[in-house]
């Protein structure tokens, strides 16, 4: 008989539902993007449905990772194991909750038509997709040398969230009745960007519990975290304010 | 990594007749630090420890191959004195194993016997502690070994009419009454309840301020609560030492990580 075959039964179901959460979390986000993509409202009520599964997946995994380390004191692979599901679950869970807020801003917005012209952003949603699929692939199949690779593409997904914001800026600017529009626009482009930082998250879980190590700085390229008005503007001089009448 | 090495062991070998227990252990053991040992039955563990202050002498059949370095010097060098090497190394064993005499008997029995040496006119000589001296070193065993508010109103009695987490303490103080560099623990958990542990544990992680500290666990969690260091014995062979977060959270070697894991068959 294998040593321990109550903690690894304990551990199998673990795996189940982190993998099912995973898929949850992955199909609200891909759904919500086919919100923007296909203007396919319909799925508005299923991303709300996956939205409450992840949440309630996110409770039991929760508990279950607490009540694994109670109980059987885990170590070595097997703690690491743990800890990332612990963390990876909240990273999940966001993908839900803006999977849904996307389909929110779409669905209060005219039908979306909008967002259909606006070409950037089903690129930047194909991105974001890969990226997370990738993420969730790492994790799920103990692939550290894919993990590994997912900061270098959020570059390529920050560099494009910046893109859409001057260019929403610029339609802005020009004409004030864009306000609306524009900003829901940024804030669809904005919490996709979030995602892929999440999807980076999960990459450095996975490549934690596969080697034991942390992920080396140097592969967090970029300028994760910082506002997107801080690459465009320098800080406004009070003076210059004062000028404006 | 920086640290200061109390006990080096070098290609250290012993036979219990024709069975090789022990395959040839480089170790070095950290000063002022509590260095574990863990490892399923028969690894060899117990062997290893009773190795540096020479218990092992004590076995028919027991031969010791290699060097076990301490301050500089072979232990098993034919000029070092067993006695001296087992008062500077400290020994406390799985059971407690007090003497039937009074709790005060059981610390002052070994400073009796060692007596004081003492510079007289250039010669040294060994005197007799004075009834003074000799309380003063009880008093101070018992509180070092954080017992002597539990029986300092009852020192005549018997060391045996103690608790068995108590009884282990007393052992403890009888071991510090001699003032060792080296203690060395073997399993001295095994036989006592949740409570009288930790409060063993309290007390090694006290100690090792003044003293180097080496346990041999079968308790992971154990050797993962108090030891800054761990080492990995299997079938007579040191598998892996090292950092005791490092053993826990990312082993280096397979053998260690299914050990500390519970998978190994």
């Amino acid at each position: 008989m294998t040593p321990r075959t109550t903690f690894n039964h304990e551990l199998e179901e673990l795996s189940k539902e982190i993998t099912e959460m995973a898929n949850a979390s992955r199909t609200a986000f891909e759904k919500a993007v086919q919100m923007i993509t296909d203007m396919d409202l319909s799925q508005r009520d299923e991303v709300r449905r996956l939205d409450r599964r992840i949440y309630e997946l996110n409770e039991q995994i929760d508990k279950h990772c607490l009540d694994l380390i109670a109980l059987h004191s885990p170590v070595a692979g097997d703690l690491r194991l743990i800890s990332a599901c612990l963390k990876m679950v909240e990273d999940l869970n966001r993908f839900g909750r803006y999977a849904t807020d996307i389909a929110e801003i779409i669905d209060d917005f005219e039908g979306g038509k909008t967002f259909k012209r606006f070409e950037s952003l089903r690129t930047m949603s194909s991105l974001v997709v890969g990226l997370v699929d990738d993420a969730v692939y790492s994790f799920l199949q103990r692939d550290a040398e894919k993990a590994s690779h997912l900061h270098e593409r959020d570059d390529a997904v920050d560099a494009l969230y910046d893109s859409i914001f001057r260019e929403v800026l610029t339609y802005m600017m020009e004409d004030p009745r864009k306000i609306t529009v524009g900003i829901d626009l940024i804030l669809v482009a904005r919490y996709m960007e979030r995602v892929a930082d999440h999807a980076c998250n999960i990459g450095e879980y996975a490549y934690y519990m596969v080697t034991g190590q942390r992920m080396d700085p140097s592969m967090r390229t970029g300028d994760v975290g910082q506002p997107p008005c801080g690459r465009i503007y320098e800080h406004p001089d009070p003076r210059t304010e004062l000028d404006l009448k | 990594m920086n640290m200061t090495t109390a006990i080096h062991t070098e290609d250290l070998h012993v036979f219990f007749e024709k069975n090789h227990a022990l395959k040839g252990v480089n170790m070095d053991i950290e000063k002022n630090g509590i260095t574990s040992v863990i490892g399923p039955s028969g690894c060899g563990k117990s062997t290893f420890i009773r190795c540096i202050n020479r218990m092992n002498d004590l076995i028919p059949g027991c031969s010791v191959k290699g060097k076990v370095m301490v301050d500089g010097q072979d232990v098993n060098s034919d000029d070092v004195d067993v006695v001296d090497v087992r008062r500077r190394i400290g020994m406390v064993f799985q059971k407690p194993n007090p003497f039937p005499k009074s709790i005060y008997e059981n610390v002052a029995y070994a400073p009796r016997l060692h007596g004081v040496l003492e510079d007289k006119g250039g010669k040294m000589r060994r005197r007799r502690h004075t009834k003074q001296e000799m309380d003063r070193i009880v008093e101070h065993s018992l509180r070092r070994a954080a017992l002597w508010e539990e029986v300092k109103d009852r020192l005549e009695k018997s060391g045996t009419s103690l608790s068995g987490g108590q009884q282990q303490r007393l052992c403890i103080a009888r071991t510090l009454a001699i003032d060792p560099e080296i203690i060395l623990f073997d399993e001295p958990c095994s036989a006592l309840d949740p409570i009288a542990t930790a409060k063993i544990e309290d007390l090694l992680v006290d100690l090792k301020k003044d003293y180097t500290v080496v346990i041999v666990t079968h308790s992971m969690q154990q050797a993962a609560r108090i030891s800054d260091r761990t080492a990995f014995f299997y079938l007579g062979d040191l598998i892996e030492m090292g950092e005791t977060k490092q053993i826990f959270e990312r082993p280096g070697e397979e053998l260690t990580e299914q050990y500390i894991t519970g998978r190994m068959g």
